[in-house]
Protein backbone atom coordinates (compact mmCIF):
# COMPACT_ATOMS: atom_id res chain seq x y z
CA UNK A 1 0.00 0.00 0.00
CA UNK A 2 1.58 3.74 -0.96
CA UNK A 3 1.78 6.14 1.60
CA UNK A 4 -1.04 7.91 -0.42
CA UNK A 5 -3.02 5.06 -0.50
CA UNK A 6 -2.93 4.41 3.14
CA UNK A 7 -3.98 8.18 4.13
CA UNK A 8 -6.41 8.05 1.87
CA UNK A 9 -8.24 4.70 3.33
CA UNK A 10 -7.98 5.91 6.94
CA UNK A 11 -9.68 9.25 6.13
CA UNK A 12 -11.92 7.23 4.42
CA UNK A 13 -12.72 5.43 7.38
CA UNK A 14 -12.88 7.86 9.53
CA UNK A 15 -15.24 9.82 7.85
CA UNK A 16 -17.67 6.66 7.22
CA UNK A 17 -17.59 6.35 3.74
CA UNK A 18 -14.61 4.07 3.31
CA UNK A 19 -14.80 2.28 -0.35
CA UNK A 20 -17.02 -1.05 -0.88
CA UNK A 21 -13.88 -3.02 0.08
CA UNK A 22 -9.72 -3.27 0.77
CA UNK A 23 -7.80 -4.33 -1.41
CA UNK A 24 -5.65 -7.17 -1.39
CA UNK A 25 -2.82 -5.17 0.73
CA UNK A 26 -5.33 -3.52 2.13
CA UNK A 27 -6.53 -6.83 3.61
CA UNK A 28 -2.96 -7.95 4.54
CA UNK A 29 -2.28 -4.86 6.88
CA UNK A 30 -6.05 -5.78 8.75
CA UNK A 31 -5.76 -9.38 9.49
CA UNK A 32 -3.32 -10.78 11.52
CA UNK A 33 -2.84 -14.70 11.20
CA UNK A 34 -1.81 -16.74 14.23
CA UNK A 35 -1.18 -20.46 13.29
CA UNK A 36 -1.93 -21.30 9.93
CA UNK A 37 -4.34 -20.68 8.01
CA UNK A 38 -4.55 -23.81 5.40
CA UNK A 39 -7.24 -23.64 2.72
CA UNK A 40 -9.06 -20.70 4.09
CA UNK A 41 -9.48 -16.65 2.67
CA UNK A 42 -10.18 -13.89 3.63
CA UNK A 43 -11.92 -12.31 0.77
CA UNK A 44 -12.89 -8.90 1.45
CA UNK A 45 -12.67 -7.05 4.60
CA UNK A 46 -15.23 -3.56 4.90
CA UNK A 47 -15.17 -0.83 7.37
CA UNK A 48 -18.36 1.64 7.57
CA UNK A 49 -19.10 4.02 10.72
CA UNK A 50 -22.41 4.26 11.29
CA UNK A 51 -23.96 6.05 14.51
CA UNK A 52 -20.32 7.12 15.50
CA UNK A 53 -19.75 2.87 16.21
CA UNK A 54 -17.00 1.34 13.28
CA UNK A 55 -18.34 -1.76 11.78
CA UNK A 56 -16.09 -4.26 10.17
CA UNK A 57 -17.22 -6.86 7.77
CA UNK A 58 -15.25 -9.79 7.04
CA UNK A 59 -15.94 -12.29 4.61
CA UNK A 60 -13.67 -15.44 4.37
CA UNK A 61 -13.87 -18.97 2.19
CA UNK A 62 -13.49 -22.21 2.75
CA UNK A 63 -11.49 -23.56 -0.22
CA UNK A 64 -11.15 -27.20 0.26
CA UNK A 65 -14.38 -29.40 0.31
CA UNK A 66 -14.06 -29.99 4.09
CA UNK A 67 -15.43 -28.50 7.03
CA UNK A 68 -12.93 -25.94 8.63
CA UNK A 69 -13.50 -24.17 12.23
CA UNK A 70 -11.68 -21.18 12.60
CA UNK A 71 -11.27 -19.17 15.78
CA UNK A 72 -11.42 -14.90 15.13
CA UNK A 73 -11.43 -11.80 17.37
CA UNK A 74 -11.04 -8.62 16.59
CA UNK A 75 -8.83 -5.76 18.09
CA UNK A 76 -10.22 -2.07 18.07
CA UNK A 77 -7.55 0.29 18.35
CA UNK A 78 -7.60 4.40 18.67
CA UNK A 79 -6.43 6.86 16.16
CA UNK A 80 -3.20 6.84 17.72
CA UNK A 81 -2.75 2.74 17.23
CA UNK A 82 -3.19 2.23 21.41
CA UNK A 83 -5.69 -0.51 21.81
CA UNK A 84 -9.19 0.98 22.24
CA UNK A 85 -10.96 -2.12 24.08
CA UNK A 86 -10.06 -4.96 26.57
CA UNK A 87 -8.97 -8.54 24.37
CA UNK A 88 -12.34 -9.77 23.13
CA UNK A 89 -13.43 -13.38 23.84
CA UNK A 90 -12.20 -16.05 20.78
CA UNK A 91 -14.80 -16.87 19.11
CA UNK A 92 -15.62 -20.17 16.81
CA UNK A 93 -16.60 -20.08 13.18
CA UNK A 94 -17.52 -22.93 11.03
CA UNK A 95 -16.78 -23.15 7.49
CA UNK A 96 -18.70 -26.07 5.74
CA UNK A 97 -16.64 -26.99 2.58
CA UNK A 98 -16.10 -24.23 -0.19
CA UNK A 99 -18.69 -21.95 2.02
CA UNK A 100 -18.57 -17.94 1.93
CA UNK A 101 -19.40 -16.97 5.38
CA UNK A 102 -19.82 -13.00 6.27
CA UNK A 103 -18.60 -12.08 9.81
CA UNK A 104 -20.36 -8.46 10.87
CA UNK A 105 -18.65 -7.58 14.15
CA UNK A 106 -19.31 -3.45 15.65
CA UNK A 107 -16.70 -1.58 18.32
CA UNK A 108 -17.83 -2.01 21.65
CA UNK A 109 -16.84 2.19 21.76
CA UNK A 110 -16.77 5.26 19.63
CA UNK A 111 -13.13 5.57 20.57
CA UNK A 112 -12.08 2.56 17.91
CA UNK A 113 -11.37 4.32 14.86
CA UNK A 114 -8.89 1.40 13.22
CA UNK A 115 -9.24 -2.73 13.95
CA UNK A 116 -7.05 -6.09 13.26
CA UNK A 117 -9.19 -9.35 12.42
CA UNK A 118 -6.76 -11.60 14.19
CA UNK A 119 -7.53 -15.49 13.04
CA UNK A 120 -6.51 -18.68 14.47
CA UNK A 121 -6.60 -22.13 13.12
CA UNK A 122 -6.12 -25.35 15.04
CA UNK A 123 -2.48 -26.62 14.95
CA UNK A 124 -2.07 -29.16 12.63
CA UNK A 125 -1.57 -32.10 14.84
CA UNK A 126 -5.43 -31.30 16.23
CA UNK A 127 -6.85 -30.96 12.63
CA UNK A 128 -4.89 -34.62 12.21
CA UNK A 129 -6.29 -35.84 15.47
CA UNK A 130 -10.05 -34.64 15.01
CA UNK A 131 -9.95 -36.12 11.12
CA UNK A 132 -8.88 -39.29 12.45
CA UNK A 133 -11.13 -39.80 15.15
CA UNK A 134 -13.82 -38.34 12.99
CA UNK A 135 -14.51 -35.84 16.12
CA UNK A 136 -14.75 -32.38 13.74
CA UNK A 137 -18.41 -31.32 14.37
CA UNK A 138 -17.23 -30.85 17.73
CA UNK A 139 -17.42 -26.98 18.41
CA UNK B 1 16.21 -9.85 70.92
CA UNK B 2 14.21 -8.27 67.86
CA UNK B 3 17.52 -10.53 65.47
CA UNK B 4 16.62 -13.49 67.17
CA UNK B 5 12.65 -13.08 66.59
CA UNK B 6 13.17 -12.40 62.73
CA UNK B 7 15.54 -15.14 62.51
CA UNK B 8 13.11 -17.80 63.93
CA UNK B 9 10.09 -16.26 61.50
CA UNK B 10 12.47 -16.98 58.23
CA UNK B 11 13.22 -20.15 59.50
CA UNK B 12 9.51 -20.86 59.72
CA UNK B 13 8.89 -19.70 56.40
CA UNK B 14 11.54 -21.56 55.14
CA UNK B 15 10.44 -24.99 56.77
CA UNK B 16 6.81 -24.02 55.77
CA UNK B 17 7.49 -23.34 52.13
CA UNK B 18 9.66 -27.11 52.32
CA UNK B 19 7.22 -28.60 53.70
CA UNK B 20 4.34 -27.22 50.87
CA UNK B 21 6.94 -28.38 48.13
CA UNK B 22 6.77 -25.09 46.35
CA UNK B 23 9.32 -24.04 44.53
CA UNK B 24 10.84 -20.59 43.66
CA UNK B 25 13.89 -20.79 40.98
CA UNK B 26 15.91 -17.62 40.88
CA UNK B 27 14.99 -16.86 36.98
CA UNK B 28 11.33 -16.45 37.54
CA UNK B 29 8.72 -14.63 39.43
CA UNK B 30 7.11 -17.83 40.42
CA UNK B 31 6.58 -20.27 43.32
CA UNK B 32 5.27 -23.56 41.57
CA UNK B 33 4.16 -26.66 42.96
CA UNK B 34 4.19 -28.79 39.74
CA UNK B 35 0.51 -28.64 37.55
CA UNK B 36 -0.94 -25.27 37.94
CA UNK B 37 -0.52 -23.16 35.42
CA UNK B 38 -2.31 -19.55 34.04
CA UNK B 39 -3.95 -20.09 30.66
CA UNK B 40 -5.92 -17.52 28.48
CA UNK B 41 -9.31 -16.42 30.13
CA UNK B 42 -10.89 -15.55 26.76
CA UNK B 43 -9.75 -18.64 24.92
CA UNK B 44 -12.77 -20.95 24.09
CA UNK B 45 -13.46 -23.81 26.24
CA UNK B 46 -14.69 -27.40 24.58
CA UNK B 47 -14.05 -29.47 28.08
CA UNK B 48 -18.10 -30.26 28.40
CA UNK B 49 -21.20 -29.12 26.45
CA UNK B 50 -22.19 -27.39 29.61
CA UNK B 51 -23.02 -23.84 29.76
CA UNK B 52 -18.98 -22.14 29.93
CA UNK B 53 -16.62 -19.17 30.24
CA UNK B 54 -17.57 -18.87 26.17
CA UNK B 55 -20.72 -19.21 26.23
CA UNK B 56 -20.81 -15.98 28.91
CA UNK B 57 -18.02 -14.02 27.29
CA UNK B 58 -20.10 -14.36 24.29
CA UNK B 59 -23.79 -13.65 24.81
CA UNK B 60 -21.93 -10.51 27.12
CA UNK B 61 -20.28 -9.27 24.02
CA UNK B 62 -23.25 -10.04 21.45
CA UNK B 63 -25.71 -8.09 23.70
CA UNK B 64 -23.59 -5.27 24.73
CA UNK B 65 -22.77 -4.47 21.23
CA UNK B 66 -26.01 -5.02 20.01
CA UNK B 67 -27.98 -2.76 22.52
CA UNK B 68 -25.66 0.27 22.19
CA UNK B 69 -26.88 0.29 18.28
CA UNK B 70 -30.57 0.78 19.96
CA UNK B 71 -32.45 3.96 18.82
CA UNK B 72 -32.86 4.64 22.31
CA UNK B 73 -29.24 4.45 23.29
CA UNK B 74 -28.44 6.04 19.88
CA UNK B 75 -30.68 9.38 20.93
CA UNK B 76 -27.20 10.29 22.88
CA UNK B 77 -28.94 10.61 26.65
CA UNK B 78 -27.55 8.11 28.24
CA UNK B 79 -30.84 6.93 29.57
CA UNK B 80 -30.97 5.32 33.08
CA UNK B 81 -31.28 1.38 32.92
CA UNK B 82 -31.82 -1.54 35.47
CA UNK B 83 -30.57 -4.74 35.41
CA UNK B 84 -34.39 -6.96 36.34
CA UNK B 85 -34.20 -10.77 36.22
CA UNK B 86 -33.19 -12.96 33.28
CA UNK B 87 -34.60 -16.35 34.06
CA UNK B 88 -32.93 -19.44 33.76
CA UNK B 89 -35.32 -21.87 32.19
CA UNK B 90 -32.13 -24.23 30.97
CA UNK B 91 -32.16 -27.91 33.50
CA UNK B 92 -28.58 -27.02 34.47
CA UNK B 93 -27.37 -24.33 36.75
CA UNK B 94 -26.36 -21.47 34.82
CA UNK B 95 -25.58 -17.86 37.64
CA UNK B 96 -27.48 -15.62 34.93
CA UNK B 97 -26.51 -12.66 37.35
CA UNK B 98 -22.95 -13.38 36.45
CA UNK B 99 -24.10 -12.62 32.69
CA UNK B 100 -26.23 -9.39 33.03
CA UNK B 101 -23.01 -8.18 35.57
CA UNK B 102 -20.78 -8.81 32.46
CA UNK B 103 -23.43 -6.99 29.88
CA UNK B 104 -23.76 -4.35 32.72
CA UNK B 105 -20.18 -4.04 32.75
CA UNK B 106 -19.17 -3.70 28.92
CA UNK B 107 -22.15 -1.38 28.77
CA UNK B 108 -21.01 1.34 31.17
CA UNK B 109 -17.75 1.15 30.21
CA UNK B 110 -19.14 1.92 26.54
CA UNK B 111 -20.49 5.05 28.13
CA UNK B 112 -23.90 5.24 26.07
CA UNK B 113 -26.08 4.12 29.25
CA UNK B 114 -26.21 4.68 33.20
CA UNK B 115 -27.50 1.82 35.45
CA UNK B 116 -29.47 2.29 38.57
CA UNK B 117 -29.02 -0.12 41.54
CA UNK B 118 -30.98 -2.91 40.88
CA UNK B 119 -33.09 -5.01 42.83
CA UNK B 120 -30.38 -7.17 45.03
CA UNK B 121 -28.31 -3.92 45.28
CA UNK B 122 -31.37 -1.97 47.07
CA UNK B 123 -30.83 -2.84 50.41
CA UNK B 124 -27.11 -1.88 50.79
CA UNK B 125 -27.78 1.10 48.66
CA UNK B 126 -30.55 2.63 51.19
CA UNK B 127 -28.92 1.25 54.47
CA UNK B 128 -25.86 3.31 53.84
CA UNK B 129 -28.59 6.40 53.02
CA UNK B 130 -29.87 5.23 56.36
CA UNK B 131 -26.71 5.17 58.36
CA UNK B 132 -25.32 8.45 57.32
CA UNK B 133 -28.47 10.33 57.61
CA UNK B 134 -29.90 8.52 61.21
CA UNK B 135 -26.56 7.19 63.30
CA UNK B 136 -25.74 10.81 63.83
CA UNK B 137 -21.97 9.79 63.34
CA UNK B 138 -21.47 12.23 59.89
CA UNK B 139 -20.77 16.25 59.13
CA UNK B 140 -24.48 17.56 58.22
CA UNK B 141 -22.84 18.56 54.92
CA UNK B 142 -21.41 15.43 53.66
CA UNK B 143 -25.20 13.64 54.84
CA UNK B 144 -26.17 12.34 51.34
CA UNK B 145 -29.84 13.14 50.88
CA UNK B 146 -32.58 10.73 51.26
CA UNK B 147 -35.28 11.09 48.00
CA UNK B 148 -32.61 12.01 45.73
CA UNK B 149 -32.23 8.51 44.02
CA UNK B 150 -33.24 8.39 40.55
CA UNK B 151 -36.09 6.31 38.73
CA UNK B 152 -34.66 4.12 36.29
CA UNK B 153 -36.09 4.79 32.38
CA UNK B 154 -35.54 1.51 31.03
CA UNK B 155 -35.63 -2.33 32.95
CA UNK B 156 -33.14 -4.97 31.33
CA UNK B 157 -34.52 -8.36 31.36
CA UNK B 158 -34.49 -11.87 29.48
CA UNK B 159 -34.67 -15.33 29.45
CA UNK B 160 -31.80 -18.30 28.90
CA UNK B 161 -33.27 -21.57 27.35
CA UNK B 162 -31.70 -24.65 26.34
CA UNK B 163 -33.14 -28.01 24.15
CA UNK B 164 -31.30 -31.09 24.64
CA UNK B 165 -31.33 -33.77 22.11
CA UNK B 166 -28.72 -37.30 22.85
CA UNK B 167 -28.65 -39.68 20.05
CA UNK B 168 -26.05 -42.73 20.58
CA UNK B 169 -22.87 -41.07 21.68
CA UNK B 170 -23.98 -37.35 20.57
CA UNK B 171 -24.89 -34.90 22.70
CA UNK B 172 -26.31 -31.77 20.84
CA UNK B 173 -27.05 -29.09 23.48
CA UNK B 174 -28.80 -25.47 21.74
CA UNK B 175 -28.64 -22.33 23.92
CA UNK B 176 -30.84 -19.22 23.34
CA UNK B 177 -30.23 -15.89 25.59
CA UNK B 178 -33.00 -13.50 25.25
CA UNK B 179 -32.49 -10.18 26.03
CA UNK B 180 -34.92 -6.83 25.92
CA UNK B 181 -34.97 -3.60 27.18
CA UNK B 182 -38.52 -2.45 28.43
CA UNK B 183 -39.48 1.40 29.15
CA UNK B 184 -40.79 1.43 32.78
CA UNK B 185 -42.87 4.15 32.54
CA UNK B 186 -45.51 3.02 29.69
CA UNK B 187 -44.11 -0.66 29.25
CA UNK B 188 -43.03 -0.46 25.49
CA UNK B 189 -40.05 -2.94 24.84
CA UNK B 190 -37.80 -0.72 22.94
CA UNK B 191 -34.82 -3.25 22.30
CA UNK B 192 -34.44 -6.88 22.15
CA UNK B 193 -32.61 -9.37 21.03
CA UNK B 194 -31.19 -12.95 20.99
CA UNK B 195 -28.04 -14.95 20.92
CA UNK B 196 -28.12 -18.61 19.92
CA UNK B 197 -25.51 -21.29 20.56
CA UNK B 198 -25.13 -24.71 19.49
CA UNK B 199 -22.72 -27.12 21.34
CA UNK B 200 -22.14 -30.72 19.75
CA UNK B 201 -20.41 -33.60 21.08
CA UNK B 202 -19.29 -37.14 20.76
CA UNK B 203 -17.25 -39.47 22.74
Amino acid sequence: MTPLFRVLAAVLLLVGIAGPAANAAGIEDKIEIMGQLKDVKVVEIQARVRNGLLFVQTEMENLSPNTQQVFYRIKWLEESGFQAWDDEAWKTLVLYGHQRQTLVSSAPTPMAKDFRVILHTKGKDQQETDRDTNTSFKY
Amino acid sequence: MKIKHVSISILALVAALSLSGCETTGSSPEVSGGNVKYGDSKAVETLTNEFGSTDLQTIAEAMSRSMVQSRVIIAGNRPLVTVSEVKNKTSEYIDTKSITDSIRAQLLKSGAVRFAVDIDAMKTQTDELMRQNNSGLYKKTTQKKVGNMQGADYRLEGNITSIVKRAGDVKDVYYKFSLQLVDIENGVIEWADEKDIRKTSGR
